[in-house]
């Protein structure tokens, strides 16, 4: 199974999922494939549908009515999968943090399982970069 | 005495390998990006050492994982890309590979059948999903076939009425100066065959998710994977045959044969690179107005040289 689990690490490919964020992360995530940061080096490929896809990268602090929406993606993405939340959003639902608030269905964490987590309110490029080598060394585990 | 031409599907798929890995790098270099890496530096060697053979890694991974198949999918949606295998593999056994190939008389028309039946098998699989998105991709695919198939129809018989046959074999020669409007009728169509980019329309993924292989995932997904493969090189060594290939045997043809293949290769790596995508509407109105033309032309041309002059 490591050996199948090697092969994803060569091409992991990423769908990008919006969960109610701000766009300052996507922005940041959309950089990644530019000249300057361009993960295509790695055969990295962002991916437009969740079926094709190896990695999840769930950006934004998930309001109540996209709680259903990621479940689902979760569920059609093929094992083996992993995720990623990017931004102080994703990870601990940054400002939106309260626990009254009324709109907001908690971190990422809190509805599928996340296996790194990229702080930062936009993470620059290089960490989201750093995250996702960790991810894909994760798959030899 | 096994036939030589077994082989073709083997070096079909590998070829295709490294001409996709070509395509890819032509993409990033003319965005000024560096694309997959021949050599990775030192701190990613636990990741990989080369990214040459990146199409063959996503295949064995697509290969590796869970197949998940929507409960509205009828049988279909498994038979598509299978058949579609079967046709895009049976298609190199008749497309010269260095002059190596099975050759009937009629071995041209085969390969119309074969080349159309493996695009009719993946839409057949991709609209069976119910998918909307992939709807929409068969739909527009099919829009695009049937205006680009009779350039390709015409374009090719120039060269058979030149030539007085229907052997795919007897046709090759450096045909692109007997007949240039027949090269750049076929060319025009390779494109639009191979979604290279002004018409990558059907599988627009800003648009429309995927298109046709929206629903495809795991193995299935490598499946036709492998056959976007084979079909790169089938129609650029299609090409090459009929129009770039000087007559020779042995290591030569080889050397011929692999430059014609990487001159199209690059050719169509820059136009994918080059152009912004047609809408369905512009796609087709420019295929009935400029490749049919230039196969008519193509046409004309063979049968004033053969039977008028």
């Amino acid at each position: 199974m490591s050996l199948l689990n090697s092969f994803i690490k060569q091409s992991p490919w990423i769908y990008h999922v919006h969960a109610g964020g701000c766009l300052g992360c996507d922005i940041e995530i959309v950089a990644l494939m530019s000249p300057r940061y361009d993960l295509e080096r790695l055969g990295v490929k962002f991916v437009a549908s969740p079926r094709c896809a190896d990695i999840l990268l769930v950006t934004g602090p998930v309001p109540l009515h996209t709680k259903p929406f990621l479940e689902r993606v979760y569920a059609q993405t093929p094992e083996p999968k992993r995720v990623i939340a990017v931004g102080a959003c994703g990870c601990s639902c940054g400002i939106f943090i309260d626990n009254e608030n009324y709109s907001i269905a908690g971190p990422v964490e809190k509805i599928i399982p996340v296996d790194v987590k990229i702080p930062g309110c936009p993470p620059k490029p290089e960490t989201i970069i750093d995250g996702i080598l960790k991810v894909m060394r994760k798959f030899d585990s | 005495m096994i036939d030589a031409a077994w082989l073709n599907p083997v070096i079909a798929f590998s070829i295709g390998i490294l001409l996709s890995f070509k395509l890819r790098k032509i993409s990033a270099r003319v965005q000024s990006r560096r694309g997959p890496l021949i050599w990775l530096p030192d701190r990613w060697h636990d990741i990989n050492r080369s990214k040459v053979l990146q199409p063959l890694y996503d295949i064995i991974k697509l290969f590796s994982k869970q197949t998940i198949i929507p409960s509205t999918a009828t049988p279909f949606f498994i038979a598509g890309p299978i058949l579609a295998l079967m046709c895009a593999v049976l298609a190199t056994l008749f497309v010269p590979v260095a002059g190596i190939s099975f050759d009937y008389s009629f071995s041209l028309v085969v390969l119309f059948y074969l080349l159309m039946g493996e695009i009719l098998f993946i839409i057949m699989g991709g609209i069976s999903s119910a998918s909307l998105f992939s709807a929409i991709g068969g739909v527009r695919e099919i829009d695009l076939m049937l205006a680009n198939e009779i350039p390709f129809i015409l374009g090719t018989f120039a060269l058979a009425i030149t030539f007085d046959t229907l052997s795919i074999q007897q046709m090759m020669g450096f045909n692109i100066l007997i007949n240039p409007f027949a090269a750049l009728a076929v060319l025009l169509s390779i494109i639009v065959k191979l979604h290279i980019k002004p018409f990558d329309i059907p599988e627009a993924d800003t648009e429309i998710v995927n298109g046709l292989t929206t629903e495809y995932g795991g193995k299935l997904l490598g499946v036709l994977e492998t056959a976007r493969i084979i079909m790169v090189f089938v129609l650029i060594a299609l090409f090459v045959d009929l129009f770039l290939w000087i007559p020779s045997s042995g290591a030569l043809a080889w050397v011929i044969f692999l430059a014609g293949v990487i001159a199209t290769g690059v050719l169509i790596g820059f136009m994918n690179s080059l152009f912004a995508r047609f809408r369905i509407d512009q796609a087709t109105r420019w295929l009935f107005k400029i490749p049919l033309l230039v196969s008519v032309l193509a046409i004309g041309w063979a049968v004033l040289w053969r039977y008028v002059l």
